[in-house]
């Protein structure tokens, strides 16, 4: 049978739906390698086919539900007794709900984490907002100590110092500092020390001395924290802008600060890395 | 989930939840076809509130022998919109001027970047705007073959007609949509 434009029409939906034989199929196929205008045809069609089988139904109005029930089973009463208590319960079983409920658990857990607030020894005392600020402040500051020790810690820091300072010799460790009491869960300095060789704790109280946290002027130190932010130590311009001088709230004397480090000699430093210095395992010997 | 049909007979001894229930599940589906026909949300708003209606009030009559509960439902609807579609003929305007003008900015669509569920909306408006420019048989073939993906068979019960027929409505509706879409610059070469 010859196959032409016609049958091509009157056959398409079986064709595309794949009802036809082969033999019909193939008789297709060939006409249309020689007829453009049922080529396109067939692709339109299909191609509308596949758009309209992926549409998903339109949604009812929010309402229509509510009009067909009480249109045929008329105005429906309100709960009675106990159970008006709970008329209000369809609402929150909806997932919309449950993940807005979520997510303001989960914001109002990272805000009491972050002011350092422990809700079972919480009192009246604590709402005061000097209290919240300080706690605030304490919680950011240590928080940032934390991150600075644990860059602090990466091999690529460490071999940065090393080739920064090359003629200083291995210093002794000096006095453990002064524990402080805010934050009973502190590792010995000396322990991590011990951990790192050919690094000294007065190398790690230079580089924590040479931080600051949140620009308030008051410098880190290991171990020790600033509990309140307004409170300004004297500073003395030593190299290059920065700032050094005291550690935190007077406790302890002031570490000097590495007049070598300055940022001309730390990016040439940082040029001269290979690949090999930095996928060292972090704790073997240089 | 309970049966339709289960929950029919519970109907009709008087269960208001298995009503709440029927009207629940079947909603979604009998506005669609509405709102496909017609393409009005309004009308068909209410006409599907008239569809539940007709149904409670002849619920009675739903033999399951008959076939499925939705194909009954179906049957129900199409009736209901075939009356309302010869009441409404004088009064309806068919060719509206936005449906006759090219729309350049879907001819160009290519050339932005929606995400999913706007080309979806996208096609769905497109779709809407040619199916309105279809004849009454071939609209609700393609519609309950395409859209509510209804079977040959169940297609033959609602319209009652033969089957052969049904096929030969959808085939020309299909055609006859790609053409339309075309003419309005909407699909692509």
């Amino acid at each position: 049978m010859d196959w032409n434009c016609t049958l091509t029409e009157e056959r398409l939906s079986d064709y595309l739906e794949g009802q036809l034989s082969a033999s019909d199929s193939a008789a297709i196929e060939m006409h249309k390698r020689s007829c453009a205008r049922c080529s396109q045809l067939v692709a339109q069609v299909g191609s509308l086919l596949s758009d309209m089988h992926r549409l998903d139904f339109v949604e009812e109005p929010a309402t229509l539900q509510a009009k067909i029930l009480e249109a045929s089973l008329g105005p429906r009463p309100s709960k009675q007794g106990w159970r008006r208590w709970f008329a209000w319960t369809p609402v929150i079983w909806q997932p919309r709900f449950a993940i807005g409920m979520a997510t303001v658990a989960a914001c109002a857990v990272i805000i009491v984490q972050a002011g350092g607030v422990v809700p079972t020894k919480l009192h009246k005392a604590n709402l005061n907002p000097a209290a919240v600020f300080r706690s605030v402040n304490r919680q950011a500051h240590l928080t940032y100590a934390q991150g600075v020790k644990f860059v602090n810690g990466l091999r690529v820091v460490y071999e940065i110092e090393s080739r920064l300072q090359p003629q200083n010799p291995p210093q002794e460790n000096p006095a453990p500092p002064e524990r402080n009491d805010l934050r009973p869960n502190q590792k010995n300095p000396e322990e991590k020390s011990d951990q790192r060789p050919g690094r000294s704790q007065a190398q790690s109280d230079v580089f924590f001395a040479q931080t600051e946290p949140f620009g308030t002027g008051t410098p880190a130190r290991a171990g020790q924290f600033s509990l309140s932010a307004t409170r300004t130590q004297p500073t003395s311009e030593t190299h290059r802008g920065r700032n050094c001088g005291r550690g935190g709230a007077g406790n302890a004397p002031s570490t000097p600060c590495d007049p070598n480090l300055d940022q001309g000699s730390l990016q040439s430093t940082i040029s001269g890395l290979t690949s090999e210095d930095l996928l060292r395992p972090e704790w073997s010997a240089p | 989930m309970e049966p339709d049909a289960q929950l029919v007979q519970h109907c009709l001894r008087g269960d208001g939840s298995a009503w709440e229930e029927l009207v629940r599940r079947h909603t979604r589906r009998v506005y669609n076809l509405c709102y496909r026909f017609t393409g009005n949300s309004t009308e068909a708003e209410d006409l599907s509130q008239e569809v539940f209606l007709r149904l409670y009030r002849t619920l009675q009559s739903y033999r399951p022998a008959d076939g499925a509960f939705p194909t009954w439902l179906t049957s129900v609807t199409r009736n209901l919109l075939v009356d309302h579609y010869r009441r409404t003929r004088h009064d309806r305007v068919t060719d509206s001027i936005d449906d006759a003008m090219p729309l350049l900015e879907e001819k160009h669509s290519t050339a932005r970047a929606p995400d999913r569920l706007a080309q979806a909306a996208e096609l769905s408006v497109q779709l809407q705007r040619a199916l309105a420019r279809l004849s009454p048989e071939l609209r609700e073939a393609v519609i309950l073959r395409d859209l509510q993906s209804l079977e040959y068979a169940e297609i033959r019960t609602v319209l009652q007609v033969p089957e052969g027929t049904v096929k030969s409505r959808i085939n020309r509706g299909r055609i006859e949509l790609a053409k339309i879409l075309d003419q309005m610059g909407l699909r692509p070469q």
